[in-house]
């Protein structure tokens, strides 16, 4: 991992550098924030250990500046000090510290706490890797735009909601409200094995073709399902897969590949199915207009029962107002991005 | 990777070189901070000797031009440093002059001026006894009679 020092005091520095050296890190070191902040620009470092108080820029006011400028890409912040007290702890916090180390410092404690910060970092590295992987899946489709952004949304306003009734506490936590969110843009990850000529093309597709179409489900679900095998802890695979296979089940089993019936179909892939088929109502596609929020609920309401699972459609329904701020607000940075390249 | 000194044999307070003030410089805990590798202590203690002296006279100055402000900074830093070497006479003193220089209390300075003064003293005359060489500025290297025991240490960290 490249760690960047901050640290005024070149002999604290120094011992800093070397135990980290010592611990496997590539190490670089910046006497004061305003050469942090330089070398921060270099895109080279995600983890700083800072010292709290430095002259001209102190590790609070590194913190902040690095929170305003690094939004693409988490940085995780280790601030050093020698204080002490709630106050002084929400103070670092509250300007995007993530952790401290007391002064002076213990090269173990720094050892772990910089491995807290590692697995911090993979986390986001995973979710990144996967939503590029869904977003190639996506690049040879038409549904372009931001489909797959609004879609977790969804799926994560409606997993929320049912956390907090009795009948889906067991099944529904916070990790669960995580999971969907990361794995659901991968629900038609199977599209690239789809040929090009029935994928993209124009007009219906006919009875053979469409059932070639099917197939996406299958091809995600067994490509996840290897990966899965492979990585057995990782639960996320086996959600990604669930996913995959089973977003286009219907609730009264007309659905496919499997024709599931009811809750049969797994909690996840009838999440999905309501918010992937609300986000291509409401937007634009290649064979139809973007229909109203209204037509859009009227639709969905037609299918209660037949498409979709009742307690997912009243969720939609007792969170309308959240669907239509998230559709809203994607849909105000697509114009925002497309005068922008007008402009260019 | 162990990082405990006494894995070089016997510990630096054990040392028939080493006077029981751990108080005046922790030696074990600086080697064990420095993850067993007495080249940098070596090279951090000169440094260190190097700089104060300076930074005393900074502070003697700073003080006689009544600037509490440029105190708290240089007595932060000799604190700052003199923790990470495990002095801790020094860092307690220098602790004392940073809140006072910061609550505007320059009056009561003088005498723990001094203090800083003496703990310095100390400090020589103890790390004088140690068997390294600070003595020749921050680019010194160890003291021959140390290297044939100390380097095992620094190689199994």
């Amino acid at each position: 991992m490249r760690v960047l020092i901050v640290e005024d005091d070149e002999l604290t520095s120094e011992i800093l550098a070397n135990a980290l050296t010592q611990f496997g890190h590539e190490v670089a070191t910046a006497r004061d924030g305003r050469e942090a902040m330089q070398l921060m620009r270099t895109g080279k470092y995600r983890l700083v250990v800072s010292d709290w108080e430095m002259p001209e820029m102190s590790g609070i006011e590194l913190c902040r500046h690095i929170r305003q400028r690094y939004a693409s890409g988490y940085v995780y912040i280790i601030l050093l000090t020698a204080r002490q007290g709630t106050q002084n702890i929400v103070d670092g916090l509250s300007a995007g510290a993530d952790d401290f180390v007391s002064k002076p410092f213990e090269p173990e404690e720094l050892c772990v706490r910089i491995r807290a910060g590692e697995r911090i970092l993979s986390l986001e590295s995973r979710e990144v890797t996967i939503f590029s992987l869904a977003k190639l899946a996506e690049s040879r489709d038409q549904e372009t735009g931001a489909h797959l952004e609004r879609m977790r949304e969804y799926c994560r306003v409606i997993a929320e909601h049912l956390a907090l009734r009795d009948k889906f506490r067991d099944q529904i936590d916070g990790d669960y409200v995580q999971l969907i969110y990361m794995t659901s843009p991968l629900h038609d990850v199977g599209k690239v094995g789809i040929p090009d000529k029935i994928l993209l093309k124009a007009g219906p597709l006919t009875h053979d073709e469409f059932e070639v179409m099917k197939r996406h489900t299958l091809i995600g679900c067994e490509t996840l399902e290897a990966a899965a095998e492979a990585y057995p802890e990782a639960k996320f695979l086996r959600m990604a897969r669930d996913i995959a296979r089973s977003h286009h089940e219907k609730f009264d089993g007309s659905g496919y590949p499997d024709g599931l019936i009811g809750e049969n179909i797994p909690l996840c892939g009838r999440i999905v199915a309501l918010a992937d088929v609300y986000d291509a109502l409401t937007t634009k596609r290649v064979y139809k207009p973007a229909y109203s929020h209204e037509t859009a609920r009227e639709i969905i309401l037609d299918g209660l029962g037949s498409h979709f699972d009742p307690d997912i459609v009243r969720a939609f329904l007792e969170n309308e107002d959240v669907f239509l701020a998230v559709h809203q607000r994607f849909a105000q940075r697509e114009e925002l991005e497309s005068s922008l390249l007008l402009n260019v | 990777m162990e990082l405990n000194s006494t894995t070089c044999g016997a510990t630096f307070q054990e040392t028939a070189f080493a006077a029981p003030a751990a108080h005046v410089l922790d030696l074990d805990k600086l080697l064990h901070r420095c993850m067993g590798n007495m080249d940098l202590v070596q090279r951090v203690l000169a440094k260190f000797q190097h700089r104060l002296p300076a930074e005393l006279a900074e502070l003697e100055q700073a003080l006689a031009d009544n600037n509490a402000e440029h105190v708290a900074r240089v007595a932060h830093r000799v604190k700052g440093t003199a923790a990470n070497i495990s002095a801790e006479e020094l860092h307690r003193t220098a602790a004392t002059i940073t809140e006072l220089s910061r609550a505007g209390r320059l009056v009561e300075l003088g005498k723990y001026l001094t203090q800083l003064r003496s703990d310095w003293q100390r400090y020589l005359d103890h790390t004088a006894m140690l068997p390294l060489d600070t003595s020749s500025g921050p680019d010194a290297n160890l003291a021959s009679a140390s290297t044939s025991e100390t380097s095992p240490c620094a190689s199994s960290s």
